[in-house]
């Protein structure tokens, strides 16, 4: 039995970083999309577990009819971290999880099943991925999915990406994340005589690819239907890992350097092995990884899942109360008849959202062309449950980033009037230029919602 | 799975609380059963199966169970090999002909194949292995070895080539190569095609068919064109290890009677393999499968006993235990260090050195019988290392002990807690056993119904607190151990403590039945259907002629006519 790989392997990061072991790959934030005018777009879906603490519970005033008004989903409560992002963001309200509601598995799992696919049973293909397939092909990494979250889980209540039914698990990782974005066989753009090895080795790989994507057609040809979505399934991945190979951001624009190997993000992780790791700087690792990875134009669309949707192994020591306290997360989720761990919970909850904001701030505080990158990106953050206790609508969704300056609504609440949420998946793939008629469960989706 | 008590699913307010998803990492995939494949999303169904014949020996494509060799025997098998012994002889549903292997499947075959350093073992278990980070797979009903959930996903497909590129630069080091690939005199693109045959066969389980040899010439010529013998030879294995024909195994079978489809015995040999040894055919089963003799019953039986006399048997046989129990993430279980600071690394060990002790000694060493699994050592209910795995890191959490009896040892399904309202928890309370703390939660009219069904079950086991340890008393209470089994077939009745609970469950033929479903989760990689359920009632009737002996439960599977025969897909 393969143990956990959720130990984070400090001394190999501390190598990998240290020792330019592999090929830096010249990045650069600019397409050729963009060098010809078009702003590249981005979105980014960022999940936090079990929504949001909200008074009615304590009070026993939530019924299934009369849902929570989610008074702490606001700027004075769980966003606190976002007042100063107001303008840049929109509340969602009253938007129902109708496909979570529909799913006969528990709720957790039906929310996390939901969240991206806006189904209501698992599977399926999640609105991320429909983009990628739509405009992956811009970028080196079509999709990258990232976990904030350290240890191993599994199961349907830790997805949300789902390709044709295969779910893509978030990479736990920062060693291989860094390895995957920064390194590689990959030509130097821009026309510089690339180094002979690499280029070989390039061919070889190439060559190789080329004989693997001819075998999957041979095997497709001598087996059936039960076997297809499998192959197609590696037929596609092989054509990503293809792209990996050859295709690095625009041949023009701005040089955008990866993280410093022996620096910045080497320092930054002072972490342990096991029971002992550092979660803070896990969690700030990997937003940070996806931060270059978007800044380098290495993708245009990224998830990133805080926890899977039942949460008992993190300690939030750095947490008021938490570990004082003889309970875990997802015990906190359910718990609201303490005002004590009602605090605790906002507490955990208002990390999640502090260490998004920081992302989002960040992204406003980079320039592209004549403004932010956050101005051609949207941030879905976004939970799969109103509320911890199995209350799954209203969905608390905040969106971040102006949507190209398509959104009209920035700044203020919009009340979506219980539509489903598939319909927000709607506009947030046609905002990506990746227009759908409909997603999920039929029936749910009616159109996009004008934001 | 029918549902149980289906009026009290109705009730709402199913307080299950942090149990209504069962414990963290056991959050399985509810089912893959062959009508509710997780894996087939929008278009699957619209797949076109043109071209479903079967390569011909040494002409034709390569299809994944190429039959050069004993395709022929295997196929003029398909009537008999249903015959004997009064064996289940219906086809398997129409899942997929193709298994991806496991992670764990690829450490122990690359090991095998390579012997390489990038597997560790220590006695007969891998302690380290090169599939340890690749992109963690799904469980679906706690195994990890769905043939629907398992694909090569993009993060998969580039770890697949790192693994290939270290595996062949390893296999074939300076001094290694004279060893795989000699070519001292000869000429390179004839050692370079014997490369191919000979290792491919055993890369591919069964023999490289006359088309794949010529594509892999092509490939050798293009690479020796700009490289040396050595790095194309490498270069040949870097890509061998990233196949299809090497990352599934094979079960697509070749045309038989009646919309069904036989396994090539090469195919066969491979299925008997990787149940027995998760491993790939060693040299004596691959020449039973050449020689057409794992097309008759006796054939695979003789061959699965031998396989079961190995000591290669024993892991896959504690493999099947532990997810069949939802034991085997004991590894990377974690405590409260506030509750129980005495669990550190070395009771992390010991735990784990007493799993697998004691399913040495019940399932392999001793006769292997259910019951002795239920009552040997005082019973696998009252074992450490079950009730650390089947417990919150904070406490005993009797529900999910009441859950772990009514879903994997009874296959029984519980309804969830509906949605859209409160769940909320027990609360903690120093004065109070956990018994009292849940019995007033539950007392709850709302909630009643559902954990009437769990509870009285769970509660047995609470002198044995969050990480197994026995105690009389809690909170300087006295702790209740008394509970009862209801709503089973055979086995009801109130007990005292999990040693009791497990007598009355070892003879129950509730749990036999459900423990051949199980064994048929993990042999075939997806949960047995209504109809399939139906056929394994000969297997089951001999298993208890066999004292419910599981290793003989393995026997009886491959002698069934189920083993080798699918349905036909389109």
């Amino acid at each position: 039995m393969s143990p956990s790989r959720s130990l984070l392997r400090r001394r190999e990061l501390l190598g990998a970083l240290g020792a330019g072991a592999f090929l830096a790959v010249p990045v650069f934030r600019q397409s050729l999309a963009e060098a010809q005018g078009a702003a590249p777009k981005r979105a980014i879906f960022v999940q936090w577990p079990d929504g949001v603490p909200s008074a009615c519970f304590q009070l026993g005033m939530c019924t299934v009819n009369e849902l929570p008004d989610h008074k702490y989903f606001d700027f004075d409560g769980q966003l606190a971290s976002f007042a100063a992002l107001k303008a840049d963001t929109i509340i969602m309200k009253n938007l129902r999880a109708f496909a979570a509601e529909k799913n006969s598995a528990e709720g957790h799992e039906a929310g996390m099943a939901s969240l991206l696919t806006g189904r209501s049973s698992r599977g399926g293909t999640s609105v991320d991925q429909y983009i990628a397939k739509q405009v992956g092909n811009l970028t080196r990494f079509s999709s990258l999915q990232f976990g904030g979250y350290p240890y191993t889980f599994g199961g349907p209540q830790d997805r949300i990406s789902y390709a044709d039914g295969f779910d893509l698990a978030p990479e736990r990782d920062p060693v291989a994340m860094f390895e995957k974005l920064f390194s590689g066989a990959a030509p130097a753009p821009g026309g510089g005589t690339p180094d002979p090895a690499i280029a070989l080795r390039l061919a070889q790989k190439k060559s190789t690819l080329d004989f693997l994507k001819a075998e999957i057609a041979a095997v497709q040809g001598t087996t059936g239907a039960a076997e297809k979505p499998l192959l197609d399934l590696h037929l596609e991945s092989l054509r990503e890992i293809e792209k990996q190979l050859t295709q690095v951001a625009g041949a023009a624009g701005t040089a955008c350097a990866p993280p410093d190997q022996g620096g910045a993000v080497k320092g930054q992780y002072a972490g342990s092995e096991g029971d002992a790791i550092d979660v803070q700087v896990f969690a700030k690792l990997q937003l940070d990884l996806l931060y270059q990875a978007i800044n380098c134009d290495l993708t245009r669309i990224a998830t990133f899942q805080w926890a899977p949707s039942v949460e008992v192994l993190i300690k939030y020591d750095w947490v008021p109360g938490f570990s004082a306290a003889p309970d875990q997360h997802h015990a906190f989720a359910h718990d609201h008849e303490s005002p004590a761990n009602e605090a605790i919970f906002q507490g955990i909850q208002n990390w999640f959202t502090s260490q998004t904001a920081g992302l989002v701030a960040r992204m406003k505080a980079t320039a592209e062309g004549g403004g932010s990158l956050l101005d051609n990106s949207v941030v879905m953050y976004a939970s799969e449950m109103s509320n911890g206790t199995h209350v799954l609508s209203p969905l608390p969704v905040l969106l971040a980033g102006r949507g190209g300056g398509t959104f009209q609504n920035l700044g203020t609440t919009f009340d979506a009037k219980w539509a489903a949420h598939n319909d927000l998946l709607l506009s947030i793939a046609a905002y990506m230029g990746a227009p759908l008629a409909s997603i999920g469960d039929d029936g749910l989706s009616k159109s996009p919602l004008t934001l | 799975m029918k549902p149980l008590l289906t009026s009290v699913a109705l009730i709402v307010g199913l307080p299950l609380l942090v149990a209504c998803s069962g414990n963290a990492q056991d959050s399985s995939r509810r089912s893959d059963t062959a009508n509710g494949q997780g894996n087939n999303g929008q278009g699957a169904s619209t797949a076109n199966g043109t071209g479903a014949s079967p390569g011909t020996p040494g002409s034709g494509g390569s299809s994944m169970g190429n039959g050069s060799g004993a395709a022929g025997t295997g196929t003029g098998s398909s009537a008999n090999a249903s015959g004997g012994n009064g064996t289940a002889s219906g086809a398997l549903a129409q899942v997929p002909g193709i298994r991806r292997l496991s992670h764990n499947e690829y450490n122990h075959t690359v090991l095998d194949m390579l012997q390489t350093a990038l597997v560790t073992r220590a006695g007969d278990a891998i302690t380290k292995g090169i599939a340890d980070g690749f992109t963690q797979d799904s469980s679906v009903d706690g195994f990890d070895n769905s043939r629907t959930a398992l694909g090569v996903t993009p993060s998969l497909a580039g770890q697949y080539a790192d693994a290939a590129e270290k595996l062949a630069a390893e296999a074939l080091t300076a001094g290694k190569l004279t060893a795989l690939a000699p070519c001292a005199g000869g000429a390179e693109d004839v050692c370079a095609s014997d490369f191919v045959r000979t290792f491919g066969q055993q890369l591919f389980r069964r023999p490289v068919a006359a088309d794949e040899l010529a594509r892999y010439a092509a490939l050798f010529a293009t690479e020796r064109a700009r490289n040396d013998y050595a790095t194309s030879i490498r270069q040949l294995l870097e890509t061998m290890l990233q196949t299809p024909q090497f990352l599934y195994r094979s079960e697509y079978g070749t045309p038989a009677l009646a919309g069904t489809r036989v396994l090539t015995d090469y195919e066969t040999a491979s299925l008997l393999s990787y149940m027995l040894w998760s491993s790939p055919p060693d040299a004596e089963l691959t020449a039973a499968a050449a020689a057409g003799t794992l097309a008759t019953t006796a054939g695979r039986e003789t061959a699965a006993r031998r396989l079961l006399q190995s000591a290669r048997a024993r892991l896959p046989l504690q493999y099947f235990v532990t997810q069949w129990t939802g034991t085997s993430r004991l590894a990377s279980v974690i405590k409260d260090a506030a509750v129980y600071p005495m669990f550190d690394a070395a009771m992390r060990q010991s735990l784990l050195d007493g799993q697998e002790a004691f399913i040495k000694k019940t399932a392999w060493d001793g006769d292997g019988s259910i019951a002795t699994l239920l009552t040997g050592d005082a019973g696998m209910l009252t074992q450490p290392w079950l009730l650390t795995v089947h417990a919150h890191p904070d406490e005993s959490f009797p529900i999910a002990r009441g859950k772990l009896v009514r879903t994997r040892l009874l296959c029984q399904e519980l309804p969830v807690p509906p949605k859209n309202l409160m769940v909320v928890p027990v609360a903690k309370d120093p004065n109070a056993t956990t018994r009292q703390r849940f019995t007033a939660h539950s007392n709850n009219p709302a909630c009643a119904g559902c954990h009437a069904l769990i509870d009285p079950i769970g509660f047995g086991f609470e002198r044995y607190d969050g990480i197994g340890q026995y105690r009389a008393t809690e909170n300087g209470l006295p702790v209740d151990d008394s509970g009862e089994l209801t709503a089973t077939e055979d086995a009801n009745g109130v007990f005292r403590g999990p040693g009791e609970l497990g007598t009355k469950l070892a003879a129950s033929a509730e749990v036999q039945r459900c423990v051949g479903r199980q064994a048929f989760r993990y042999v075939y990689g997806y949960s047995a259907g209504a109809a399939e359920i139906a056929e394994l009632s000969p297997v089951l009737a001999d298993l208890k002629t066999a004292n419910n002996n599981i290793r003989e439960l393995f026997v009886l599977f491959a002698k069934s006519g189920q083993f080798v025969t699918r349905t036909a897909t389109p």
